[in-house]
């Protein structure tokens, strides 16, 4: 960055930052969460869209306890272990019957959900009062790319599941 | 996360930026996000994006939502590249304004979408967020780029024309104008 300058006359005809409600532009939580996976190249991602409304769709999502293990094929279990806002710490059973803890982030249209070995997200926002586009990706920094395929289909088998329960 | 207020979509997105760069807290936080943490990731993200929807907002106009998209993309791609931290702050407004200004000149040339609140007679009023965009349409992309560098990012004529690999003449002059039209244009 440059060196700082001094005073210029024409400082005086600013315009005034607070005066103004400036345009801004919004980034919605699926469009949000693609960026984010954009840092995650080892990372498996899809969208659907769902003939729910959004409120239907995310009270089911944010039912971690009740509903992760009806529709994420790699979820048979899960226990809350503490919560604070929107921050929960939980652990959730593996089909290979593996607790692992994930600390999760839950929030209306977003979750991620971090373990030591794999990462989580979804996303929802509305399309029309009776309908809600949803985005998830899933992956493991620890295995990688090479199983980008796998979580591909998971997240396929998700949405079936999905679709049935909604 | 910053979610637009649903209550009144015209009401101001605060000023502030993201978290200054002096603290070992956020320092740490954007390492972390470099090595790929997702929560780390989530929180850098939601601190970023209400500044880059200003910023994209406020020059690219109607393009705006499509230039903030494209910008968080190629900050979360390309975050572990930043060898310094310190830096986050004017590299992602870097690739903002460059966004900013290249979905505005695209949309330039598509046919423009008459304002549905676009009422005849109405005096404009700088709290409503549709008059404020009025009033920048009236400027030309690379004047309003200028306009927003200038008196809302605080950035000096120096880091403005360095930002925008123009000369500092060029700069002062349409910063000059652009304020010029932009008072000019609340009393049309």
């Amino acid at each position: 960055m440059s060196t700082p300058e001094s005073p210029q006359t024409d400082d005086t005809d600013a315009i005034p930052a607070d005066g103004y409600a400036w345009p801004t532009a919004t980034v919605d939580p699926v469009d949000r969460m693609r960026a984010l996976a954009a840092a995650l190249p080892h990372v498996a991602l899809d969208e659907t869209r769902f003939e729910v409304s959004f409120d239907r769709l995310w009270s089911f999502i944010a039912d971690l306890e009740g509903n992760t293990k009806r529709f994420e094929g790699t979820v048979k279990d899960l226990r809350i272990l503490s919560r604070e806002g929107d921050s929960i710490r939980l652990e959730a059973k593996t089909p290979a019957g593996i607790w692992m803890n994930f600390d999760t982030v839950l929030r209306p249209g977003w979750c991620l959900m971090r373990s030591r070995y794999g990462q989580v997200g979804m996303a929802a926002r509305p399309e029309g009062p009776d309908a809600c586009r949803f985005l998830h990706f899933e992956g493991s920094s620890v295995l990688g790319r090479i199983t980008r395929p796998y979580f591909a289909w998971n997240i396929r088998q998700d949405f079936r599941r999905l679709r049935e329960l909604l | 996360m910053s979610v637009k207020n649903a209550k009144n979509p015209d009401a101001p997105e605060p000023l502030a930026g993201p978290p200054p760069l002096a603290s070992v807290e956020v320092f740490n936080q954007i390492r972390a996000a470099q090595r790929g943490d997702l929560i780390a990731l989530g929180e850098l993200l939601d601190s970023l994006a209400p500044w880059v929807g200003r910023l994209c907002g406020s020059i690219a106009l109607d393009a705006g939502p499509d230039a903030a998209q494209e910008t968080l993309i190629q900050v979360m791609r390309d975050l572990g590249g930043l060898r310094d931290p310190a830096s986050l702050r004017s590299w992602v407004r870097r690739i903002a304004t460059r966004e900013a200004i290249r979905h505005a000149e695209r949309r330039r040339r598509e046919p423009l979408v008459e304002h549905a609140d676009a009422t005849p007679g109405r005096p404009l009023d700088p709290n409503l967020r549709s008059d404020v965009t009025r009033v920048l349409e009236t400027l030309p992309a690379d004047h309003r780029v200028i306009l927003i560098l200038r008196d809302l990012e605080g950035l000096s004529e120096s880091e403005a024309a360095e930002e925008l690999q123009l000369a500092r003449g060029t700069v002062k002059s349409r910063l000059h104008r652009a304020r010029e039209a932009f008072r000019q244009g609340w009393k049309s």
